[in-house]
């Protein structure tokens, strides 16, 4: 790199070297040639003086100029002033001339290089500026933290030539620049091709300043938006708290009144009163406890995520298992089940999949006639299909619209008796659309509806 | 029973009583481990829910001297604890909320358990529970007096569980057994024991013998 600093010095100084003297010898000619028509010397030497403020102009230090003006005199001298081509002076006047040629020459010569300087100066400035200018916009660009570290890296190389890295990770404490934020250190910049000259400098001190802010910026957008999924979970969770809330009060108060009943007046009632109503208990028990095995499967779906721990699941498991389930419920139906012929494995998250089976099971058991015939019949073709069929009286119209909406909307329009729907077909919903499937419900024939759901048989990555 | 719910240990304690065992209650896991030590049961009733140690060291401590039937009881949705007891020596284990019958069932097999400990099938040729035997010197794997062919792999899983019977094998306790540690993943063990399935049983929705505890892993029945 010295040696082509030398060099390059070198080539300056010959280009300069050629000006100057491509100059003098212009004006040299010129001179002489005017000298020739008759002018004085008066005149003639402010060509000379022409020729040092040219010169001042085309070359890039006042060496130069100096130079050419210390020549010009010594050509003038030469040439003009008698005796002629010699450097002796006889005329005071024109020592007179020489001297103050030469002041001038000096001083003039001096401040235009110095404001070629200035100019060129100004130039480099305003194109700095203009870098500095295209850094800032484009950080203003790009979103997403990679996107902001490329961008950082990219304008880099594209301004000063140099290939950098940007380390963001603070364990690693290398050499380089650092990229500060609003507090403390975000990161390094390391510069991978060699020193940064002063000119570099500067561009690659406001990359790291425009990466700090970005990466603020980056930061502060992240933190607004998990705020507001936490509030939106927030509300959600009190929406889905008030609804089970009110599902609960039915239940509790049919036990809490069986159960006071039997505490305080056992002796009075009759044997088959007391049977009954420990009977009575039993089965809203049995229906809480449904509730709840609903309402944790809910809690593990929290702001559309819903956490899913996938297996390769074999059907006739999954569904050995919501027949196990819904056994008593099943006990004196007409309730058959149809499997493929082969072993299927499907991923999925085998115990969800099974509360699905399990809330269309214990619908259809509850909300048909004791006389409808209800089927679960699994089928594989591109998808896993998962049909439970009923023969009893289908959905109404008013509510199939709604009937796998959030528990919410449903509040007053209840189907049958004091338990709605509830939960049930919504937490399906959730289910099988988190596995990438979908559900359905359509008339079946003559009667009865059937739900239907599907899940991809492979993995989607 | 170690349980610390006292209305849970109450209806307990009630019916295994009608049902003539005599039943000792710990409320807490010191407690259960000096009861058991003075009075050594013949079955264990834990709840992983203990107040004061986690239910599966005590498991473990309780295996480093004695094998006693262990019956785990947990709540819904707690499959890695279920998972980490069966793989620590419990025997089976029952989701709250539960009905007596199942509790009770699972008890009795946990008995017959007890009562065949030490010798097994030992010096027995064959196995017959309702339709299916097992000739274990002619290899041979009969349902309704008819020759089933298995694999290799499905006949070892076959006799697996039975060696087990009324204990839960969990995935992975199958995985080592049959494969070794370095073979093997959940997906196969499904895959034979859903064809094993439908080789040996006659209906394979409400199977008689070769029970699946979802996400846990299976069970030989032989009630």
């Amino acid at each position: 790199m010295i040696q082509n600093g030398i060099i390059v010095g070198g080539f300056d100084t010959l280009k300069n070297a050629v000006k100057t003297v491509s100059i003098m010898v212009l004006v040299t000619v010129l001179s002489i040639f005017t000298g020739r028509m008759g002018v004085e010397n008066e005149s003639i030497i402010m060509i000379f003086l022409l020729g040092v403020l040219f010169t001042a102009v085309l070359t890039s230090s006042r060496r130069w100029a100096i130079c050419a003006a210390l020549l010009c005199a010594l050509l003038f001298n030469f040439l003009f002033t008698r005796p002629l081509y010699s450097f002796l002076i006889y005329g005071t006047n024109d020592l007179m001339l020489l001297v103050f040629f030469l002041i001038t020459g000096i001083v003039s010569g001096t401040i235009t290089s110095r404001l070629q300087n200035e100019m060129r100066l100004a130039g480099q400035n305003e194109h700095t500026a203009r870098i500095l200018y295209r850094i800032a916009s484009g950080f203003l660009s790009a979103s997403g933290r990679e996107n902001v570290v490329k961008k950082a890296e990219l304008l880099l190389k594209e301004y000063t030539q140099l290939g950098g890295t940007i380390h963001l990770d603070l364990k690693e404490s290398g050499k380089g620049f650092e990229i500060n934020g609003g507090n403390g250190t975000l990161g390094i910049l390391e510069i991978r091709d060699g020193e940064p000259d002063n000119s570099q400098l500067l561009i690659v001190n406001a990359i790291c300043r425009q990466l700090g802010i970005a990466l603020e910026r980056e930061r502060l957008v992240a933190d607004r938006e998990k705020i507001r999924l936490a509030m939106e979970r927030e509300q959600q969770r009190s929406i889905f708290l008030r609804s089970v809330a009110h599902d609960l009060r039915s239940p509790l108060t049919a036990i809490s009144g069986a159960g006071n009943l039997l505490a305080d007046s056992y002796d009075i009632l009759s044997e088959s009163e007391r049977r009954k109503l420990a009977v009575d208990i039993s089965e809203e028990i049995v229906w809480l406890t449904g509730l709840v095995e609903n309402i944790l499967s809910m809690t593990r779906i929290s702001a559309k995520k819903l956490v899913l721990h996938k297996q390769d699941e074999v059907i006739d498991d999954v569904v050995g298992e919501a027949v196990k389930q819904t056994e008593r419920l099943l006990r004196n139906r007409h309730f058959e089940v149809k499997l493929p012929d082969d072993v299927v494995t499907v991923p999925m998250d085998g115990k969800l999949i099974a509360q699905v089976m399990i809330n269309l099971l214990e619908n259809a058991a509850r909300y048909t006639p004791p006389d409808s015939a209800i089927s679960l019949t699994v089928e594989v073709g591109q998808h896993l299909t998962v049909s439970v069929a009923d023969t009893g009286e289908g959905i109404p119209d008013a509510i199939r619209s709604r009937l796998f909406e959030r528990y919410v909307t449903q509040e007053k329009e209840i189907v049958d008796g004091h338990k709605g729907l509830g939960l049930g077909l919504s937490i399906c919903k959730a289910i099988v659309e988190a596995h990438g499937g979908q559900i359905s419900v359509m008339d079946n024939v003559p009667k009865g509806s059937v739900f239907t759901f599907t899940l991809p048989m492979e993995e989607n990555l | 029973m170690i349980e610390d719910d006292k209305y849970i240990s109450h209806f307990i304690d009630l019916s295994l009583t009608k049902e003539g065992y005599h039943v000792l209650t710990a409320e807490t896991a010191a407690e259960g481990m000096f009861l058991f030590s003075s009075y050594r049961p013949d079955i264990v009733l834990l709840d992983l829910g203990l107040p004061d140690k986690d239910g599966v060291d005590l498991l473990r401590e309780l295996r480093a001297f004695s094998d006693a039937p262990v019956l785990v009881v947990s709540a819904r949705g707690q499959e890695k604890e279920k998972i980490a007891a069966l793989d620590m020596g419990a025997n089976d284990y029952i989701t709250k909320p539960f009905h007596m019958g199942e509790l009770t069932a699972r008890i009795r097999v946990a008995e017959r358990s007890l009562q065949k400990a030490g010798g097994n099938n030992a010096g027995e040729t064959t196995f017959t529970c309702d339709w299916l035997t097992v000739d274990y010197e002619k290899r041979k794997v009969l349902v309704d007096g008819r020759e089933i062919h298995l694999t290799p792999t499905e006949y070892k899983i076959l006799l697996l569980l039975i060696a087990n019977k009324g204990k839960v094998l969990t995935h992975n306790y199958i995985i080592r057994q049959i494969w070794g540690y370095e073979g093997g993943d959940s997906k196969s063990v499904r895959v034979f024991m859903a064809s094993l399935r439908r080789k040996l049983e006659k209906d394979t929705v409400h199977p008689r013998f070769l029970l699946t505890e979802v996400g846990v892993g299976y069970r030989f029945a032989d009630e």
